[in-house]
């Protein structure tokens, strides 16, 4: 058994993990709720986030924004609308037209998708076969708390990280929007029947996930300092699953999947003999029994089956 | 420099062609030969597969630009993204045109362990330009496979002596990816450093491409190691030294041929800082041949950088076309004088080819990254006690 | 009757043209070949429902002309092992879509694992030919029963989810799977397991070179044969499956569960028969790629395959036996004879399957309407 401090550190690790996880989950989830489908290639959209803020830093870089405070807050904003706008386009050509066909043509069209996405970043970002070099505008520096290596930087990403999901919940419940997303998800016709727009709500779910996407795509770079075209094919596998263990259709099941999911990687590289080599068997033969045992998530609602 | 009367006559005629017909019709009186170059060109190890084919056309397009070659030759470009179906597949199409007389291939060892048996049924000639792992020509005695660059067993000898003698490092954990190259990384390297007197604390695999590093290294801190090695390609190299950082990792970080790359440095940034690697082969730039190489790269154009495997693509394009040029485009006769490559000069140093058609002249260089550049160890601020590596400034603490 | 012949032979003619075509011009001749007479075949109506008409008349000599052009193809490619190394693989992947498509097409039992199952029987035949020395042949007939005995893990979770979740079970299935066998010693770890021995059949080794008369065929002609051979039974034993009342239970309950256990459809029993029926085609399929091919990896088995495999159901047309066949000639070597294009082949790939899935959402050759007798 490693010492108490190493344990911490390994938690921190699995959370910070989680967050990035958890964010790319809330997709998965918010899409599954509207229109029953899952959108695979949130992954490469995820992705897409990152490369996407990397080029609007750089681009700021150029006209001279270098310090955080001026350069974060555009950064962001048009990485999450370009990923968003990505995301609804997606959406149009490639889920809503077949959302009514067998669940196994919208996987395979945005698996597909996916595919397309990243062999365009590869070909046409310059250079797109290299990982990139993620620019460093988050505090450094940080302290040691009995052992456990703090950095300023985790605790931005955190608090970026949860205030982006407060954000994705304030919009849920509190909008007119947020009132519609939910009509949908609860029964698209009777939520048509009372006036609410079905396209839009769609789109609109799309961009929010989307968006979500992307700040965790930057969150990513900002963690580990780089961005690589296939981060996004681990990166909607393990998002997939977050949701589904989470419960799909659930935004705080999403929120605790992903959480569970990075601190289970962890753990199982931590303290398991060969850990590392055998962590995502751990992490994937979890989620297995989850699905046997908690067929509908740990937050999911028992479904009843009507005929 | 002296010319031949052959030459001269050659250079004459082609020259008095030239004038009176049509620039391109001086080509069309050679006899056409067709070359083949396989390596990834998609997925995580993309770069490398780039940097060398465009090594290989440079090689080519040098030689037919060439009055003296007595063919014009072609290439066709195959992928093999790496996985070892696609490469047999690959290695067959290629095989089953006639035209094509030899290969320069693979770079991945997975692949090229894979297609050992294909080019030997086929019989024909395939010079390996980057996997490093020593079943791929010692599993054998076929004479259409050789290879131009070192085995893993000579590298990992020389990192490890230089670790623990020479610097005089003690306690290592070892991390590796878990494919052939990683493994058989780690498994070399454990034991020449165990046989030098240092001790390994811990040995830890992890998935290639895997993103998150910080499980491992919190586990690998708890042994308290003056060295952090890892065995496996730029992409990860880059996500282990980084996070090492990011953790306050107080340890030299220590890797193998395949993190010595520019990108290794581009992306790593500040943190590359002080990294030691290993290469087979003298630096490019300090050879005769190095400089002239690079420029030559340099004014082609191509859109990716050669890598750290370029120049071995390029010797082993220009050793196969020598070999065509002296025997004639007949694959069974093309083999057997790659095999009997003795003392040949290239950019990359003399070439010899054991039984096994394994180059013997496997001079090792020690690397050492300074100011975002890999330096030669022996040239770098570090040697000269200018500079202290990280890691024996954290052993002072 | 000619006329389905003359018809076949055209289209074979054309398809040994695109495929034997490597000069630019010729290239582009048979490209423009192909594509005039499907737009013969698509604008001219007499000459489509003449063929239609022609084919629907005579099913059996279709499929006798059929059967024989398939024999004589290794003949027409004689000069390149390389296309006789991809039309067996077509073959296999027709074998491994036959049972993937009663999992998912007629039973509605989502499997993204078929890259698994195919490894199943492949890395068994590995480890019973180098590992404890058995015949190859024996080794191919064992192999599938692998696959179906390791199936029978999966079969709670089958039991228990259904659509996305069940589809999450068998990507996780997959991923397990290939993680497993690059890491563990006994399998070979990343280089996974070498020199499986070659089929033999009373001394007589796969691998050499058929002749017949003067004529040399390819190296792998004999194993294209196996493979059609085992495509040929597979497709038939599926075909009269689908349209046993088996097929029949399986379609209601895909359609509809609570409405099948109505008519007095065992679901559970349903499903693990058909489950297990298509975990033998698809380890039969690995198994023999693995003695053609001579050694099996990681690689070879990871998720992309499955995808492959996916693809050539879905665009061949969902629960449709032709389909598989359709989609298995296509899928596979297409996107070998577009190497050429490098880096933006896969891009190109991606495009491709979801314009398709956009405009032909049924599939190339849809399933038709069940006729009952």
């Amino acid at each position: 058994m490693p010492p108490l401090e190493l344990l911490l550190q390994q938690t921190l690790n699995g959370v910070m993990l989680g967050v990035m996880y958890a964010l790319i989950a809330v997709g998965f989830t918010l899409f599954f709720g509207v229109l029953d489908v899952i959108h695979f290639s949130h992954g490469d959209i995820f992705m897409l986030g990152a490369f996407v803020g990397l080029s609007t830093l750089l681009g700021l870089a150029v006209v001279g924004l270098r310090t955080p405070l001026l350069a974060l807050p555009p950064a962001f904003a048009v990485a999450v609308l370009v990923t968003g706008l990505v995301g609804v386009g997606a959406e149009r050509v490639c889920v809503k037209p077949l959302a009514r066909s067998s669940p196994l043509m919208t996987l395979l069209a945005t698996l597909s998708l996916g595919l397309v996405l990243r062999e365009s970043v590869l070909i046409f970002y310059p250079r797109g076969a290299d990982p990139k070099p993620f620019p460093q505008l988050l505090p450094a520096g940080g302290f040691e708390v009995g052992g456990v290596a703090v950095r300023y930087e985790n605790l931005t990403i955190l608090a970026i990280g949860f205030a982006a999901m407060i954000g994705v919940d304030l919009v849920i419940r509190r909008t007119r929007m947020g009132a519609a997303i939910r009509a949908v998800a609860q029964d698209p016709e009777a939520a048509q029947m009372m006036g609410v727009n079905l396209d839009r709500t769609v789109d609109a779910t799309f961009f929010l996930g989307s968006g979500l996407a992307a700040v965790a795509g930057m969150l990513s770079g900002f963690y580990y300092g780089e961005i690589h075209f296939i981060m996004g094919i681990t990166g909607g596998v393990i998002g997939f699953s977050a949701a589904a263990i989470g419960g799909l259709g659930n935004v705080y099941g999403a929120i605790v999947g992903g959480l569970l999911f990075g601190v289970l990687q962890t753990t199982a590289a931590a303290l398991i003999p060969r850990g590392s080599e055998f962590r995502d068997v751990v992490a994937f033969a979890v989620v297995m029994l989850f699905l046997i045992f908690k067929p509908s998530g740990i937050l999911g609602e028992k479904s009843v089956e009507r005929v | 420099m002296s010319l031949s009367r052959r030459d001269l006559l050659q250079g004459a005629s082609i020259l008095g062609t030239g004038l009176l017909l049509a620039p391109g019709r001086a080509w069309g009186q050679k006899t056409t030969v067709k070359l083949a170059f396989i390596g990834p060109l998609t997925g995580g190890t993309a770069s490398n597969g780039l940097g060398g084919r465009n090594s290989f056309l440079l090689a080519v397009q040098e030689r037919n630009a060439d009055s003296k070659s007595k063919y014009r030759y072609e290439t066709e470009v195959l992928d093999d993204e790496c996985k070892p179906t696609v490469a047999v597949q690959a290695a067959l199409k290629a095989t089953s045109d006639p035209a094509i007389v030899a290969g320069v291939t693979h770079y991945c060892s997975v692949t090229a362990i894979a297609t050992v048996d294909t080019y030997h049924k086929a019989g024909m000639p395939a010079m390996v330009w980057g996997a490093v792992l020593p079943e791929i020509t010692y599993s054998h005695t076929y004479v259409e496979i050789t290879r131009v660059n070192g085995t893993m067993i000579n590298q990992n000898n020389i990192a490890a002596d230089f670790a623990v003698k020479t610097l005089g490092f003690k306690t290592f954990a070892l991390i590796h990816d878990t494919t052939d190259y990683g493994r058989a990384h780690a498994k070399y390297f454990g034991e020449y450093v165990e046989k030098a007197g240092g001790k390994i604390l811990s040995t830890q695999g992890t998935a290639k491409d895997q993103k998150d590093y910080t499980a491992e290294l919190t586990r690998a801190k708890g042994d308290r190691p003056e060295v952090i090695w890892y065995g496996g390609l730029t992409p990860d190299g880059v996500r282990v030294k980084v996070q090492m950082d990011k953790l306050g990792l107080r340890a030299q970080f220590q890797g193998t041929s395949g993190i010595k790359s520019d990108t290794f440095n581009e992306t790593a940034g500040t943190s590359a800082e002080g990294t030691l690697a290993f290469v087979e082969g003298a630096p490019t730039e300090k050879l005769p041949g190095g400089k002239k190489f690079l420029d030559a790269y340099a004014r082609a154009g191509f859109k990716e950088p050669s890598e750290a495997y370029g120049p071995f693509a390029y010797v082993a394009a220009n050793l196969v076309i020598d070999a065509i040029e002296s025997v004639g485009p007949d694959r069974a006769k093309v083999a057997e004088r790659l095999k009997r490559t003795r003392n040949a000069n290239t950019i990359i140093g003399p070439v010899e080819f054991d039984e096994h058609g394994q180059n013997t002249v496997p001079l090792i260089s020690k690397y050492v990254s300074q100011d975002g550049k890999w330096v030669l160890w022996e040239d770098s601020e570090y040697a000269s006690g200018k500079r202290t590596l990280p890691g024996l400034r954290f052993k002072k603490l | 009757m000619l006329l389905v012949w003359l018809a076949e032979a055209v289209v074979f003619a054309l398809i040994v043209a695109g495929i034997l075509a490597e000069r630019p011009l010729a290239l582009a001749a048979a490209g423009v070949a192909i594509v005039v007479a499907g737009a013969l075949l698509r604008f001219v109506a007499p000459l489509r429902s003449a063929l239609v008409c022609a084919f629907a008349l005579h099913p059996t000599a279709a499929l006798l002309g059929g059967a024989a052009l398939a024999l004589v193809l290794p003949l027409a490619l004689r000069s390149s092992p390389y296309w006789t190394f991809v039309a067996t693989l077509a073959l296999l992947y027709v074998t491994i879509g036959q049972g993937l498509n009663l999992q998912i097409g007629t039973a509605g039992v989502i499997n993204l694992a078929g890259a698994a199952f195919a490894g199943l029987g492949g890395y068994s035949v590995g480890l019973l030919t180098v590992g404890a020395g058995w015949p190859s042949w024996l080794a191919v007939a064992a192999a599938p029963w692998v696959a179906v005995a390791v199936g029978a893990l999966l079969f709670v979770p089958i039991l228990k989810t259904r659509g996305h979740y069940l589809a999450l079970v068998t990507i996780a299935f997959v991923f397990i799977f290939n993680i497993l066998m690059n890491n563990l010693e006994f399998t070979g770890g990343p280089q996974g397991i070498k020199n499986i021995p070659t089929l033999r059949l009373g001394g007589y080794a796969f691998t050499a070179r058929p002749t017949l008369g003067v004529v040399e065929l390819p190296a792998h002609a004999n194993f294209y044969y196996a493979a059609l051979a085992t495509a040929f039974l597979a497709t038939g034993i599926l075909r009269r499956l689908h349209d046993s009342w088996l097929g029949l239970a399986l379609n209601t309950l895909r359609d509809d569960e609570i409405a099948a256990r109505c008519c007095g459809v065992s679901i559970a029993r349903e499903k693990l028969i058909a489950f297990s029926i298509g975990n033998f085609f698809i380890g039969l399929g690995g198994a023999l790629y693995a003695v053609m091919v001579g050694f099996v990896s990681p690689p070879d088995f990871d998720f992309g395959y499955s995808l492959i495999m996916l693809s050539v159901i879905i665009i061949g047309g969902v629960d449709s036996i032709g389909g598989v066949v359709l989609g298995a000639c296509l899928l596979v070597p297409l996107p070998e004879r577009f190497r050429f294009l490098h880096e933006y082949r896969l891009l190109l790939y991606g495009l491709v399957i979801v314009v398709m899935l956009l405009f032909r959402p049924r599939g190339l050759w849809p399933a038709g309407i069940r006729r009952y007798r």
